[in-house]
């Protein structure tokens, strides 16, 4: 039993992380059927900014907070204003601009390897890493701090999504954007916000992770690569799909390294993960996708 | 009387046309022979990893590298010709290394390459060594294959020499009991596949093997598995970030075992990252810290350059570039670099690499070196390449261990 609560803890901490990121990049899917190839660079970018900002120029915790999303969500702003409007007006399709945002992600790790250079570095820890006690299990405030914020921004999402008209707009842009435009609703501004939001989203996982896979400027590759698995698995139209396929994900790594045999876990999940879509093309909870193809 | 000009207008048509032709080939082979004579540029191209996972790996090396070019180009150079370094930084991507590398064959017309630490990209250059014929010395990357090796050579020790060193000091300490952890990537897999093999001839058990992402937040579930066997020691392969993580959740999980990381353990990114955690971490290394030209080096390095941990990576550095200055001074690799021809001065180079023989270098303990000739492309040797050091004082510091205290009580 003691076993089994750890394992489960793993899994939810780890499938909480993927499970962010999969949100993120579904949530900017969901308004312009674009991947972002550049959602990890916004994880490594919260992350080294609380290097530079906390760690180096040693602001207060509430100032580089400010900070940093402030950086952050400039490059968002970057990557809409830079890739995304000038892509869509000439009518770019999804896979031109995603391979801009591509792009974009290489011009980020480029700028950051300027920046921060190419070492690991220590991300100041928002909250403790020292053991706590849960009954039984011991974990530390950081870890619970993951699993709390991805649960804050799964409710936060779907009350904007299904509790506001601004959510009934962005769901509307999601279906088809020029009918979208044609009722009165301004589509650009829609996928800006989407950008802005999970860039938002992005930042704070930094921030939260940072501190236990250590910052490096190269992080946000492996992460991205997660978060779409996460993403795919769950089913890419719908951010909780998306959320839901980071958990699954999180949660087979656990208990496949917990009770099966840890050095084949990956490739494992990989062939779940196949043998998932070869039977729900659109992912376990991709119904939303599904009905609107 | 009108006087005829002398020249080709005066011959006939097809004489003019002949001398024309005589005149341009004299031309063409005299410059031919002007080129071939010309000497080639002292050029050796320095790839490896620089902003990638193991940065600090190809940029320590290439600090030391430099440093002794830096020394020889001061003093002259090798017969009045300075050594270019032409740096590239493959990002631990095997492609754009394996590119890198073909640019510096064809290209830049590069007498060597020095680089190669992470395995995956070292093993990337493998090939277009090969194919171009161009000496390559491989700094670290242990898995890389050196059987049939006939351009390239390696001055780190390989995943079997860390497993053997291991072994042998367990099977000393009467250490009955390891269970290993390692990351999923060709460093961890195959030295802990490698150790297991070494672990298992002196008798020694392992109780379990586990493997986690180096992408995972959380490794408890590994973990959780090490703590139900109740190891006299545990073996961690990580690389450096995922080290402090695997360190942490060990110490947090309440595992009291000694922990054993060979070579990342010492690496500077791993120290700071774990911090506390780090403590007590035992490391075999092929950096003997009591030696005293190794202590200079790393104390020169230091001052010059950003202070860091002794890793093996200036180590290997500076005995490579040793090495390159000394074959690049050989007669015969001289006469080859003169003549021009640039396939003919990289086999004497690699043929003078050949016949080194023992080299004296800055890994391994005092009195043992490097040993390279025309079957031997992989320089260390398997007895007493490797010393312990603990970790101490929040992973500031490293101590000679007392390893009787991780013997096992009973």
């Amino acid at each position: 039993m003691e076993k089994l609560s750890y394992l489960l803890l793993a899994g939810l901490t780890n499938g909480s992380v993927y499970g962010l990121i999969g949100l993120s990049l579904s949530i900017i899917y969901g308004s312009s059927r674009v991947i972002n190839f550049a959602q990890g660079d916004f994880v490594m970018l919260g992350a080294m900014c609380a290097v530079l900002f906390v760690g180096t120029i040693a602001l207060a915790w509430p100032v580089a907070f400010v900070a940093i999303l402030a950086v952050v969500l400039a490059v968002a702003l970057c990557l809409d204003f830079g890739i995304y409007r000038p892509m869509i007006r000439r009518n770019a399709p999804p896979l031109t601009i995603m391979m801009g945002t591509l792009g974009a992600a290489i011009v980020i790790y480029g700028t950051a390897l300027l920046a921060w250079g190419p070492d690991q570095q220590f991300v100041p820890t928002l909250l403790s890493l020292d053991p706590i006690s849960i009954g039984f299990l011991i974990t530390n405030l950081q870890q619970i701090a993951i699993i709390v914020t991805f649960a804050v921004f799964l409710v936060l999402t779907w009350y904007l999504l299904y509790r506001t008209r601004f959510g009934l707009s962005i769901r509307a842009t999601g279906v088809n954007p020029k009918v979208a435009v044609l009722m009165g609703i301004r589509s650009e501004r829609i996928v800006q916000f989407s950008f802005v939001f999970s860039a938002f989203v992005s930042c704070i996982s930094g921030i939260l992770i940072g501190p236990l896979l250590g910052g490096q400027i190269g992080m946000g590759l492996l992460l991205t690569v997660k978060g779409f698995m996460a993403a795919i698995l769950g089913g890419l139209g719908s951010p909780f799909a998306a959320a839901a396929g980071g958990l699954a994900i999180g949660m087979m790594e656990a208990l496949m390294a917990g009770y099966g045999t840890s050095l084949y876990a990956e490739p494992a999940i990989f062939l779940i993960i196949l043998l998932v879509l070869f039977v729900r093309p659109y992912g376990l909870l991709g119904d939303y996708e599904a009905e609107r193809r | 009387m009108k006087r005829t000009p002398l020249g080709l207008s005066s011959l006939p048509e097809a004489s003019r046309l002949l001398c024309s032709l005589a005149a341009l080939t004299l031309t063409f082979a005299l410059s031919n022979a002007a080129v071939a004579q010309t000497p080639l540029p002292l050029k050796i191209c320095a790839i490896d990893d620089r902003s990638g996972a193991a940065a600090d790996t190809g940029i320590e090396s290439l600090n030391a590298m430099q440093m002794v070019f830096e020394q020889v180009n001061a003093a002259g150079g090798i017969n009045g010709k300075k050594i270019e370094v032409v740096a590239y930084d493959g990002k631990t991507d095997p492609q754009l290394t394996a590119t890198f590398a073909t640019r510096c064959a064809e290209d830049d017309k590069g007498l060597m390459i020095i680089g190669g630490s992470p395995t995956a990209p070292a093993v990337a250059m493998v090939p277009i060594a090969e194919q171009f014929k161009i000496p390559y010395y491989i700094l670290s990357a242990s898995s890389v294959n050196m059987k049939d090796a006939k351009y390239y050579f390696r001055f780190g020790p390989d995943g079997a020499q860390d497993g053997l060193a291991i072994a042998d000091s367990f099977a000393e300490l009467g250490i009955k009991k390891v269970s290993i952890i390692n990351n999923s990537t060709p460093f961890g897999t195959e030295t802990a596949r490698n150790t297991i093999k070494a672990l298992e001839a002196k008798g020694i058990k392992i109780l379990t093997q586990q493997t986690y992402d180096t992408a995972a937040t959380d490794v408890a579930p590994q973990v959780i598995n090490l703590r139900q066997t109740e190891p006299d020691v545990i073996l961690v392969f990580p690389y450096p970030a995922d080290g402090a993580r695997v360190a942490r959740t060990i110490r947090q999980l309440g595992l009291k075992a000694p922990i054993v990381m060979p070579r990342v353990g010492i690496m500077a990114a791993f120290l700071k990252l774990a911090g506390e955690a780090a403590d007590g971490v035992l490391v075999p290394t092929s950096v003997d810290m009591s030696r005293p030209d190794v202590a200079k080096l790393y104390a020169d390095y230091n001052a010059k350059y950003k202070p860091i941990a002794p890793s093996p990576s200036p180590a290997q550095g500076w005995d490579a570039a040793q090495l390159a200055v000394k074959v690049l001074s050989d007669a015969d690799v001289q006469k080859a670099i003169n003549s021009g021809n640039l396939a003919s001065a990289r086999d004497a180079i690699r043929d003078a690499t050949q016949k080194v023989g023992k080299f004296p270098g800055m890994q391994g303990q005092m009195g043992v070196g490097y040993e390279f000739g025309p079957d031997r492309h992989h320089g260390p040797p398997d007895a007493k390449f490797f010393v312990f050091t603990e970790v101490a004082e929040k992973g500031t510091k490293l101590v000679t261990p007392d390893m009787n205290k991780i013997k096992p009580k009973n």
